[in-house]
C-alpha cells in the first residue's frame, strides 16, 4: 500500500524560520531582500536632536546621543575620569587616545557582558583610536582653578579670567608644582531591540556623543595633609601616616564648559556581505542559468544573518580617506573579490558624503 | 564530560605491584627528581624563562608597572601571581573553568611565594601612598606531566629572580618620578628574601583488600613518591607539598585529603627534602650567576664600569 | 620577514607549533577532533573552541575580539563538514610580544600600551597554520598572513608613501595605517582573500597597492616557509617508510 506523499507548503516567515538559506534565495531571486529593502539600500538613521536634556539635567554626563534605526534604539552617554600623567611625559602633537565604550545589549536580563558586547566594545575602541580622532592634547587639562576658602564663603580662581586678585601669587606657587592630570572619556552604550549587527550603529552613536562633549574646568581645593591609618604586616601595631593630598574637584558651572576638539569627522561605518545568487529563468524547463554573486548593504535579520558568511565593514570619511576595513570571506562560494571591494568602497564613500 | 586518561585495572595493578618491589615505572628511584631541562632564561628581556622538566613544560614571565599603592599599605608594592591552565597543557584542563585542581595549584604557588613574603614589597615603594611598582608574574604551562607545583614554584622564583626593573629618579622633592630607560641605566633587581621551593609527595597504599582512604595495615605498605609524572599523579591515594626554604624553615605544608599519614614519615619527608631544596636553591644561583657572567662579557659591560676594581 | 618554526614540540596536544616572527613568540596547540561538551555540539560540522592567551596579565576583551576574528578565518579554512558533533580546540599562547621585548619586561606605565592588537592577529594566524597541519587536521587550502603599515610624508604631498612588511612597534607608531591580509594559496598561488583588517587612515588605491604587495609577500611565505617546514615533518614522520 502507498499513501499518497504530499506537498508541504510553509507560509513565509514559517520557511524563513526553518530553512533560512532557502528563503533568503528566493527572495533574491525575485530582486527583494526579506526586510524588502534593495541590495544596496542601507536602513536610515534618525539621530535625535543635539538638545536631549540626558546632558543637561545630569552632572555626570558630560555627552550623548540617542540613536534610532528601525526598532533599533542606541543610547549612548560619555563620562569623564581623571588620570595622572606622567612627569616627564610631553604631550605631543600627533598622540591620540580613544575612549573606552562599554557595549550593553539589553536583553532584560543582566550579568557578566558576553562575547558579542566585550567584542564589540574592543572593536570600537581599536577604531576609535586609530582613526585618530581624539588628539591627547585635547583632553589634557591645561590649567586649573584653585579654590580659596574666605570666610566660609568659597571662590574658585581662574588663571585665565584676568581677574586680578590676592591668590594670584598664591596661584603660582601652586601651579608650578602641582601634578599633571588629563580627562579619560568613558562611552556607556546600551542597545534596545537589537535586530541586525550593530557595529555602525555603535559607532555612529560614538561619534555624535563625541561632538557633543562639553568638557568642564577643574580646580583643586588647597593642599591638605590628612592622616591614615596604617597596619604593620609583621605585627599588630598601627600607626597614623600623613599624606598630601590635594583634591582635583570638577567645577559643575555649565557655563564654563568648553568643547572636546576633534580631528576629522571620524568617517561613516557601512556593512557589506556577499552572496551567490541563481538568476532563474522564466521558462522552469531549462536549467538554472549563471550564478552572481551579490553584494547587500547593511546586513539585517536572521536569514541574512545565518546564510551571508562573506562580509565587509567599511569606515569611510568625507574626505573619502579610509578609516577601517574589516573584510572576512567565510563562505567559499560567494567570495567577496576585489571587484566587490571596490564597489563596496564606492558605496561607502558616496553613503559618507551624503549622510 | 571528563577527558581525563582512565587508567585500566591491569595497569593499576601492574603500577602497585612494581612500586611493591621498588621499582617505578619511569626508571627513577622512589626519591629521586626529574633534573630542569633545557632552561631558557631570555637575553633580550629581563624576567622571562622557559623551562622543561620531564615532560612538563611551563614559561614564566614577570612584569612591572607603576600604580598608586592601596590606602591602608602606602609603604607595600604590589605582587600577583597569575596562573591560569588551559587546555593546551592537557585536556583534562578545562578552558575558562577552574577546577579544584587549578585552583589548588595556584593557591599553594601563591601561599609558598606571595604569602611567604620571599619578594620584598616594602623595597618596591617609590614614593609613599602615590607610587609603587606592581609586579605580575604570569605562569603559562604549556605540557603537563606531573607536578605543576614544584615546578610552577621554581620557574617563578626562576623568573623573579631574572627579573630587574627599570631605575628611577625622584625629583621635584619627592613629587615626581624619572623612569629611566633600561639602556640608559642599568635597571636594578627585585629584592628577593629568600627562595621557597615546593615539593611534592605522592602516596600509594600498597596493600590490597583494603578500603580507600585507608593506610594500609603496617608502615611497610605505603609508599611515598618524589616528583611524580602524569601517569602517577592519576593514580596517587593522597599526597603532600611541602614547602621550605634553605634556611630549614617550613613555609608551607599542605596535605589535602588522601589517605593519612604517620607523623615520623612527616618528619622524614621534611628532613628527606632539604637536600633537594638545596639543590635547587643553588641551582637557580647558578642559573642566574652564568647569565649575569655572560650578558656582562656579551655586552661588554666592563667598559662601562666606574673606578677601580679593589 | 624570517620565521622560525617548531612543530609537534607538546606531547598532549594533537598538534602544536611554536612560531617566532620579528618581536613576537606564540605557541600554538590544535586538539581534535575531540568529543565536545553537549552545549558545543553541532549537527553536521566540527565546532571550534579558539582560546589565545595574552602574554602579560589575563585574558580579556582585547584576547576575545582576536579570538573571534581568527574563528571567523579558521571557520573558512577548516573542512568542518568532516568532523560533525566534533570539537577542534585551537589554544594560542603569546609568549613574547612588541611590547615586553621593547620595554624588557618593564613596563613604564599601562596606559601608555597602544592597540596593535592585529600584528599579533597576524602572528597568531601564521602559527596557527602550522599547528593545524601538525595536527593533520583537513584544511581547503593553505593559508597565510601578511602584515603591511603604511607611513605617508606629510611634507612631501606627491611622495609615494612608504610601505613596510612585517613592521615593529616603533614603525608601526608612526604609520599613518597597518592592515592585516591573510590569503588562502592553492598550487603556491595566493588565490583570494580570506581575511583584511585595516585600520588607521589610507585611500583606495593604497589599500589596493597594499594587497597587491600582500599577494607576493604571502606566496613567499608559503614557499619559503610553509613548504620547507612541511616537508621537513613529513620526512621526519616517514623517516621509517625509507
Amino acid at each position: 500500500m502507498t499513501t499518497e506523499l504530499k506537498q508541504v507548503s510553509f507560509p513565509p516567515e514559517v520557511l524563513a524560520r526553518i530553512v533560512p538559506d532557502v528563503s533568503l534565495q528566493r527572495h533574491l531571486s525575485i530582486g527583494l531582500r526579506p526586510n524588502l529593502r534593495n541590495f544596496l539600500e542601507f536602513k536610515p538613521i534618525e539621530i535625535a536632536s543635539n538638545e536631549n536634556n540626558l546632558t543637561t539635567s545630569n552632572n555626570n554626563i558630560f555627552g550623548s546621543s540617542i540613536i534610532k534605526s528601525g526598532n533599533t534604539t542606541v543610547i549612548n552617554t560619555i563620562t569623564l575620569g581623571i588620570v595622572e600623567n606622567n612627569a616627564n611625559e610631553k604631550v605631543e602633537d600627533d598622540v591620540y587616545v580613544s575612549i573606552y565604550p562599554v557595549v550593553d545589549i539589553q536583553r532584560g536580563r543582566s550579568g557578566a557582558p558576553s562575547d558579542e558586547e566585550m567584542i564589540l566594545s574592543q572593536n570600537l575602541f581599536e577604531t576609535i583610536l586609530h582613526s585618530k580622532l581624539i588628539p591627547k592634547k585635547s583632553l589634557n587639562i591645561e590649567s586649573y582653578g584653585l579654590a580659596t576658602n574666605e570666610d566660609g564663603d568659597i571662590k574658585i580662581f581662574y588663571p585665565n579670567n584676568n581677574e586680578t586678585s590676592s591668590s594670584s601669587n598664591e596661584y603660582e606657587d601652586f601651579e608650578s608644582q602641582r601634578k599633571r592630570y588629563s580627562f579619560v572619556l568613558f562611552s556607556h552604550i546600551k542597545v534596545f531591540s537589537k535586530v541586525s549587527t550593530i557595529f555602525d550603529l555603535c559607532h555612529v552613536s560614538i561619534l555624535e556623543a563625541l561632538k557633543n562633549v562639553k568638557l568642564p574646568r577643574v580646580y583643586m581645593t588647597d593642599f591638605s595633609t590628612t592622616k591614615i591609618v596604617m597596619k604593620s604586616r609583621n605585627s599588630n601595631t598601627r600607626g597614623l601616616v600623613g599624606i598630601n593630598k590635594n583634591n582635583i574637584n570638577i567645577d559643575l558651572n555649565q557655563d564654563l564648559y568648553y568643547d572636546l576638539e576633534l580631528n576629522g569627522d571620524g568617517g561613516v561605518s557601512s556593512n557589506f556581505g556577499a552572496i551567490t545568487t541563481t538568476n532563474r529563468s522564466e521558462n522552469e524547463d531549462e536549467e538554472p542559468q549563471q550564478q552572481t554573486v551579490e553584494l547587500l548593504a547593511d546586513l539585517e535579520g536572521e536569514a541574512e544573518e545565518a546564510t551571508i558568511l562573506s562580509r565587509v565593514s567599511i569606515i569611510v570619511d568625507k574626505s573619502e580617506r579610509i578609516k577601517r576595513i574589516s573584510l572576512i570571506n567565510g563562505d567559499n562560494n560567494s567570495e567577496i573579490g576585489l571587484d566587490l571591494l571596490q564597489k563596496a568602497i564606492d558605496v561607502a564613500k558616496l553613503r559618507a558624503k551624503n549622510v | 564530560m571528563s577527558r581525563k586518561i582512565e587508567i585500566t585495572t591491569n595497569e593499576k595493578t601492574y603500577f602497585i605491584e612494581a612500586l611493591k618491589n621498588g621499582i617505578r615505572l619511569n626508571g627513577r628511584q622512589f626519591n629521586e627528581m626529574r633534573t630542569p631541562s633545557n632552561i631558557f632564561l631570555s637575553k633580550d628581556e629581563y624576567g622571562y624563562i622557559e623551562l622543561e622538566w620531564g615532560l612538563t613544560k611551563i614559561s614564566c614571565r614577570v612584569s612591572s608597572f607603576i600604580r598608586k599603592p592601596f590606602e591602608d599599605r602606602p609603604f607595600e608594592g604590589i605582587f600577583n601571581i597569575n596562573c591560569e591552565i588551559n587546555s593546551m597543557a592537557s585536556k583534562q584542563f578545562e578552558n575558562g573553568k577552574n577546577s579544584d585542581e587549578e585552583v589548588l595549584i595556584s593557591r599553594i604557588i601563591e601561599k609558598s611565594i606571595r604569602r611567604s613574603n620571599s619578594l620584598d614589597l616594602e623595597s618596591l615603594c617609590i614614593i609613599s601612598g602615590e607610587k609603587v611598582w606592581s609586579i605580575t608574574v604570569d605562569l603559562n604551562f604549556l605540557n603537563f606531566d606531573g607536578n605543576f607545583i614544584d615546578i610552577g614554584c621554581f620557574g617563578v622564583m626562576l623568573a623573579l629572580s631574572h627579573f630587574k626593573k627599570p631605575d628611577i629618579t625622584i625629583i621635584n622633592g619627592g613629587k615626581d618620578i624619572i623612569i629611566h630607560d633600561i639602556n640608559e641605566r642599568e635597571p636594578q633587581p627585585l629584592s628577593i628574601l629568600h627562595i621557597p621551593i615546593c615539593l611534592t609527595y605522592s602516596f600509594y597504599n600498597t596493600s590490597q583488600n583494603v578500603e580507600e582512604n585507608i593506610k594500609g595495615e603496617s608502615d611497610e605498605d605505603a609508599i611515598y613518591l618524589l616528583d611524580c609524572d602524569y601517569k602517577e599523579d592519576l593514580l596517587k591515594d593522597g599526597s603532600i607539598i611541602i614547602t621550605l626554604n634553605k634556611n630549614r624553615e617550613i613555609i608551607q605544608l599542605s596535605k589535602n585529603g588522601g589517605i593519612p599519614i604517620d607523623v615520623n614519615i612527616l618528619l622524614d619527608l621534611s628532613l628527606n627534602s632539604i637536600k633537594f631544596v638545596n639543590e635547587l636553591t643553588d641551582l637557580i644561583k647558578t642559573l642566574i650567576k652564568d647569565h649575569e657572567q655572560q650578558r656582562f662579557t656579551e655586552l661588554n659591560l666592563k667598559l662601562l664600569q666606574v673606578g677601580a676594581d679593589r | 620577514m624570517s620565521f622560525t618554526v617548531k612543530t609537534s614540540l607538546l606531547e598532549n596536544s594533537d598538534g602544536s607549533a611554536q612560531l617566532i616572527t620579528g618581536d613576537i613568540k606564540l605557541i600554538a596547540s590544535v586538539s581534535g577532533p575531540i568529543e565536545p561538551k553537549p552545549r558545543q555540539e553541532l549537527p553536521n560540522v566540527a565546532s571550534l573552541e579558539i582560546v589565545i592567551r595574552p602574554a602579560v596579565g589575563l585574558s580579556g576583551t582585547r584576547e576575545k575580539a582576536l579570538e573571534d576574528k581568527l574563528r571567523s578565518l579558521l571557520q573558512a579554512v577548516i573542512v568542518r563538514y568532516k568532523y560533525p558533533r566534533q570539537l577542534i580546540q585551537v589554544v594560542i599562547q603569546f609568549l613574547s610580544t612588541p611590547l615586553t621585548k621593547y620595554q624588557g619586561g618593564a613596563y613604564s606605565n599601562h596606559k601608555d600600551e597602544v592597540e596593535y592588537s592585529n600584528i599579533e592577529l597576524n602572528a597568531a594566524i601564521n602559527g596557527c597554520y602550522f599547528a593545524l597541519v601538525d595536527a593533520g587536521i583537513a584544511l581547503y587550502s593553505s593559508f597565510a598572513s601578511v602584515c603591511i603599515s603604511l607611513t605617508e610624508d606629510h611634507q612631501t604631498i606627491d611622495e609615494e608613501p612608504e610601505y613596510i612588511i612585517d613592521p615593529n612597534l616603533k614603525q608601526l607608531h608612526k604609520s599613518d595605517s597597518h592592515h592585516v591580509i591573510c590569503f588562502n594559496i592553492e598550487d603556491k598561488k595566493a588565490n583570494k582573500i580570506l581575511l583584511l583588517e585595516s585600520l588607521g587612515d589610507f585611500t583606495e588605491e593604497q589599500l589596493f597597492t597594499v594587497i597587491s604587495k600582500a599577494v607576493t609577500q604571502c606566496e613567499l611565505i608559503h614557499n619559503d616557509y610553509q613548504r620547507k617546514y612541511i616537508t621537513e615533518k613529513i620526512d621526519n614522520d616517514y623517516v621509517w617508510k625509507a
